[in-house]
């Protein structure tokens, strides 16, 4: 009978060598450990055995049994692998081909830097205003100290409509619509479009942006001008800024002021972008002129404040290394499709 | 305006120990922007003169000659191409070995060196300069002839009568001198200079004219508001001639071109004090009453540029006889003017109104360095004072030069004073700093000739006093200005610590443009706002009631946009050209003219959105309607906006959008969004060959909508799924079919799609079938099966009934 049990076990191996998928292997398992084996066969003859020999036929059917499964499970992990490898080997693709367009898309320069200043204003506790593109006389100009006839519309070349409004020259006319509607102390600042009459080239434009800031609260001083623009350009140029106030003439504000940063490109030590001053004119500002704030409803005996104006194209255009300013309004994909 | 630092130096001791390049950034930070510092003369140790002492003809080329110079012991032969080089003449020549710093067209410095070097086959040891060539003029007709007595030999840098052009020029901003009429001319600039150094400044020179007598001219000043002083003097027995070369290289040196004696006088005091003059030749005058008028409307006025201009009541003349000898600080005439035989003059030093020289100059185009003084607000004080720098000026060439009769001066309507009244605290606290004394305070503000009392009641000087310096806050400028407001350290801002309000409508095109970009694809551009002609009637738009501009750039920005899709197409029918497909969009404004308020119109905000798939995929075209829509519901989904409708558009449909295809977004009758495919027309006109589908969301509409979030709980009972197909018309919408089912399950249906919709074999011409999976389930229990039952037979019931069978 051991003889048999031997001989089982070797058409078993002969068997599971050929196994070819896991049907047929399933199928080997039924037949060789079902209920209906060959080995169950053999061990009905151990009625007739002796005690002896039923221990060791007994231990000789387990280690067989135990064996056949062991090859089994074996064989059903060579085939599953066989079976992977087969897929694996049957899929490669090109992966440089690319068919499918990205979803990811991205906004205008002007937005990203903008809201991007936007968002450094508002952590600092400012509110973003917005105003009209097409603005009265009043508000663009008289209401900021600029009357008839003064030689400072000059620096500004306004488009006229024939009913007398103008189209802004300037952020600073959402000033006095702001101080109109919120009271003293606050932090305002009023992004946008203005317009000047200017032929474009690659430096020129007639629509561009700006970013005006305002801050009125009692005993507003200079010195607190100069620390508030350091810190928020170091945020905006994302490093240690060195600023610069010398006198400039804006009919808004008394004193008024030229801020320059330090030159990002030689830190201060003089180059061509610099004109080898080491210091670039970067922003307008100054304390907020009297009138302006009496236009505003705002009592100057009681308030003082600051206003800036920060030139948004002339941000993006550094930022990203634009060359030509006529890109912005291009409406061309090939231009705003690259600020991913 | 180029500023002398040797003229300045005229009025104000100045110690140099400061580089120009120093003292360039000391004005800019003191007082106004210096955007240029050019050091001249320095090229002058690397010449002497030399005598020509013979010139040949160049053996192979007619435009260059040979010349032979000697500077007294050596000699040296030059090619020359100048065509002044003549045997005689003195020249400054540069020797091999001189070295000079020249400047590249970026602005990059490096030294030139003269080397010996053939030019077309003769050998050239040397050259012979011209002015431009040694930094002292823009440009120059030929090389430089120096006077016939000039020595020989000498390095012309160590030469006396060379000393005046060693200088260093400032190039002031125009722009930032628009407040300080006292900065037009160079004595107003040495007065910063006395301040800011502490320099005692000179008086201002000229003869003494306080003599009088009996002036045979007369003024008759009609319009004093206009002209708040008009002084003049007679002066005879000038001659015309060359000015003194001192004058004339200082004028050369600050870029004013040089004429004759007279005429340059009268320019120099222009630079020097700022108050423009004028000088009439007396023998073309009619009569001895100079009057100051306004001019009549058509009056025509023949100005020394030899043009002719008309002019309007606005503008103000110089009458003699009844005829405008002067447009008033802007030019004068051509007929009365300096001329060759001139031996008699009437010096005009007047003061007009800023305003009315401002209009006239703009009006006619005719900017002059008068005008653009007078506009500035002048100080009438100067007019005298300009008066007795002429003749002491006039006398240095013409000694015989003799007053007739005195100043005549009409004064008519001076400045009040101004008295402003501060405290030290206030000018120490707003700028911020305790680091200026009220010492530092006094000694500047004096220097910068402000009057003080004890109690800091300030006498603001006369020429400050115009319109620049008024108000306490002025005094904070020139105190700040003069301790240098780079010497002010920082301080920090104290505020209330409170939350800033949120402006909620740049909040929501955030949140738009968010989901538009990194959730969509969708690529932004920005647009110009303005229109014209030919754009609105390609877009079957009218002009009409549109912002118009007055001086518009162009033709095609003439008009303020009423719609910002004609924009956004032209640019897609630009883009079509590069990309194959591509998604994009424009968030901008348009200008309603039907809402005006005042002046101005409402301005809205509208979002275009642009699908545009590949011309080949016929199969995607239709699908990419039904993606904008769903692009537009997921928008205003993340604006918050609830329970849209959608129906086809309704109402009169713009020229661009296809009458076919066209949905809105409606929240009751509100339009709160469309989505639409291009009109074939307008693609066929702009040539695009996709098939555009394209969304406009009203911004202002969804930004008013109310934002309301109600949250339901999770359904605990299962629902039972029910699919139903009915027949339909071909144009039927399922809208409207899904309705039926809706009335007829009521709140027992939980979620109703279309799955499928077939036309073509099998139906009927004209119809179509419509196959809907809906599931019916309850809030409270599981649906028992003669409910589902009833509830199925209802819907097939209504449809039917609804007409709209089932299939």
């Amino acid at each position: 009978m051991i003889e048999q049990l031997n001989q089982l076990y070797e058409d078993f191996k002969a068997q599971l060598s050929e196994v070819a998928d896991i049907q047929q292997l399933d199928n080997l398992k039924t037949h060789f450990l079902g209920k209906k084996s060959p080995m169950g066969n053999i061990l009905r003859g151990l009625k007739d055995a002796t005690p002896e020999q039923r221990k060791e036929l007994g231990m000789k059917s387990n280690e067989i049994k135990n064996a056949m499964t062991d090859g089994i499970e074996a064989r059903r992990e060579e085939i599953k692998k066989a079976e992977i490898d087969t897929k694996i080997a049957s899929e490669w693709i090109d992966v440089t081909l690319n068919n499918s367009k990205s979803n990811i898309a991205g906004l205008h320069p002007v937005s990203v830097v903008q809201y991007e200043i936007e968002d450094i204003f508002t952590s600092m506790g400012f509110t973003v205003l917005d105003g009209p593109h097409i603005e009265t006389d009043h508000y663009n100009f008289e209401a900021l100290n600029i009357p008839q006839d003064h030689p400072a519309r000059d620096m500004q070349d306004t488009f006229y409509f024939e009913n007398g409004a103008i189209l802004r020259t300037h952020t600073s006319a959402i000033q006095v619509r702001g101080m109109e509607k919120i009271k003293p102390p606050f932090k305002v600042i009023g992004p946008g479009k203005v317009f000047r009459v200017e032929r474009p080239d690659a430096t020129h434009e007639a629509a561009f942006h700006q970013l005006e800031g305002m801050v009125v609260g009692e005993d507003i001083n200079v010195a607190q001008l100069i620390s508030t623009m350091k810190t928020l350009l170091s945020e905006i140029f994302k490093r240690d800024v060195d600023v610069r106030l010398r006198p400039g003439f804006f009919p808004f504000v008394e004193p008024g002021f030229e801020l320059d940063i330090a030159c990002q490109l030689c830190n201060g030590k003089g180059c061509s972008v610099c004109k080898q001053i080491g210091w670039i004119e970067l922003m307008p500002c100054g304390m907020v002129h009297p009138n302006v704030l009496k236009s505003g409803g705002i009592d100057p005996d009681k308030y003082s404040g600051f206003a800036f104006g920060l030139g948004l194209d002339r941000l993006v255009m550094m930022r990203y290394k634009i060359e030509d300013i006529r890109n912005l309004h291009s409406g061309d994909l090939r231009f705003s499709g690259q600020f991913v | 305006m180029w500023i002398s630092l040797n003229w300045i130096k005229d009025f104000v001791e100045y110690k140099e120990d400061l580089t120009p390049n120093e003292l360039g950034v000391l004005i800019s930070l003191r007082v106004a922007e210096v955007e240029d510092v050019k050091i001249c003369g320095d090229a002058l140790s690397q010449v002497r003169v030399v005598e020509v002492v013979k010139t040949e003809p160049h053996p192979d080329a007619d435009k260059l000659k040979l010349a032979t110079v000697s500077d007294g012991s050596v000699e040296r032969r030059i090619v020359c191409g100048a065509s002044n080089c003549r045997e005689g003449i003195k020249i400054p020549f540069a020797d091999l070995g001189a070295k000079f710093n020249v400047v590249d067209k970026e602005g990059k410095p490096s030294v030139f060196e003269i080397k010996p070097i053939k030019i077309r086959g003769v050998e050239s040891t040397g050259m012979l300069c011209s002015e431009s060539e040694l930094g002292l003029a823009e440009s120059s007709d030929g090389i430089w002839e120096l006077p016939a007595d000039t020595p020989l030999g000498q390095k012309m840098s160590e030469m006396e009568q060379f000393s005046g052009l060693k200088d260093v020029l400032f190039e002031i901003d125009n722009k930032s001198l628009t407040h300080r009429p006292d900065l037009w001319g160079h004595y107003g600039l040495a007065r910063e200079f006395s301040a800011i150094f502490g320099k005692p400044l000179k008086e201002y020179p000229g003869v003494d004219l306080s003599e009088g007598g009996n002036p045979q001219f007369s003024i008759n000043n009609e319009t004093p508001d206009l002209c708040r002083r008009y002084s003049s003097l007679e002066v005879k027995n000038v001659k015309v001639g060359p000015s003194p070369q001192w004058m004339q290289e200082r004028l050369k040196a600050v870029g004013m071109n040089t004429i004759n004696n007279l005429v340059d006088v009268t320019n120099y005091i222009l630079l020097e004090l700022g108050q423009p003059m004028h000088a009439f030749d007396v023998a073309t005058l009619d009569n001895n009453v100079m009057g100051i008028r306004r001019a009549k409307d058509g009056e025509i006025f023949k100005a020394l540029d030899e043009k002719d201009y008309p002019l309007t009541e606005e503008d103000l003349v110089i009458d003699n006889g009844g005829k405008a000898v002067a447009l008033a600080g802007v030019m004068g005439g051509l007929d009365s003017g300096i001329s060759d035989s001139t031996t008699h003059l009437l010096l005009e030093s007047a003061n007009f109104d800023a305003a009315t020289i401002r209009r006239t100059s703009v009006r006619c185009g005719l900017r002059s360095d008068s005008s653009a003084r007078f506009e500035k607000s002048l100080d009438p004080e100067n007019t005298v004072a300009a008066l007795r720098r002429a003749v002491e000026l006039i006398k240095e060439t013409c000694p015989e030069a003799e007053v007739v009769g005195g100043v005549m001066d009409s004064f008519d309507k001076p400045y009040e004073p101004v008295t402003i009244e501060t405290k030290y605290s206030f000018l120490q606290q707003r700028l911020g700093t305790d680091q200026i004394t009220d010492e530092f305070i006094d000694e500047k503000l004096t220097a910068l000739g402000f009057g003080l009392s004890s109690d800091l009641k300030i006498e603001v000087p006369s020429w400050r006093r115009t319109k620049d310096v008024s108000i306490p806050e002025d005094i904070v400028e020139e105190v700040g200005r003069m301790f240098g407001y780079d010497n002010i350290a920082p301080s920090t801002l104290e505020f209330e610590i409170k939350p800033a309000a949120v402006n909620n409508a740049r909040k929501l095109e955030r949140i738009l443009k968010a989901q538009l970009t990194n959730g969509f694809g969708f690529t932004e551009i920005m647009l110009y706002p303005w229109s014209g002609d030919k754009q609105l009637s390609q877009y079957g738009l009218s002009s009409e009631g549109l912002m118009t501009l007055k001086n518009a750039i162009s033709e095609d920005c003439k008009f303020m946009r009423s719609h910002s899709m004609p924009h956004f197409i032209d640019a897609i029918a630009e883009n079509v050209k590069y990309f194959e497909s591509f998604k994009t969009f424009e968030f901008g404004r348009i200008y309603d003219t039907n809402e005006m308020q005042g002046l101005l119109p409402t301005e809205k905000f509208k979002l275009c959105g642009a699908i545009v798939p590949e011309f080949k995929k016929k199969d995607l075209q239709t699908e990419s309607f039904y993606d904008a829509k769903a692009v537009v519901l997921d928008l205003l989904q993340a604006a918050g906006v609830t329970n849209p409708q959608i129906r086809p558009l309704e109402g009169d449909l713009e020229s661009w959008m296809h009458p076919g295809i066209a949905a809105g977004i409606y929240r009751g009758k509100q339009l709160l969004a469309e989505i639409y495919k291009l009109h074939p027309a307008i693609a066929e006109a702009k040539d695009i060959r996709n098939n555009v589908y394209l969304f406009q969301i009203h911004f202002n509409e969804i930004e008013k909508v109310e934002r309301k979030f109600s949250y339901k709980p999770v359904v605990k009972f299962p629902g039972v799924p029910f699919d139903v197909t009915v027949v339909a018309d071909e144009k039927t919408l399922a809208s409207q079919i899904e309705q039926v089912i809706n009335k007829a399950a009521k709140k027992n249906l939980r979620d109703i799609h279309v799955f499928s919709v077939y036309q073509g074999e099998g139906m009927e011409p004209g119809k179509k079938s419509v196959s809907f999976r809906m599931t019916f389930g309850a809030d409270d229990h599981t649906l028992k099966p003669d409910e589902v039952e009833g509830l199925q037979n209802s819907v097939m019931q209504s449809l039917d009934k609804a007409g709209f069978p089932l299939k």
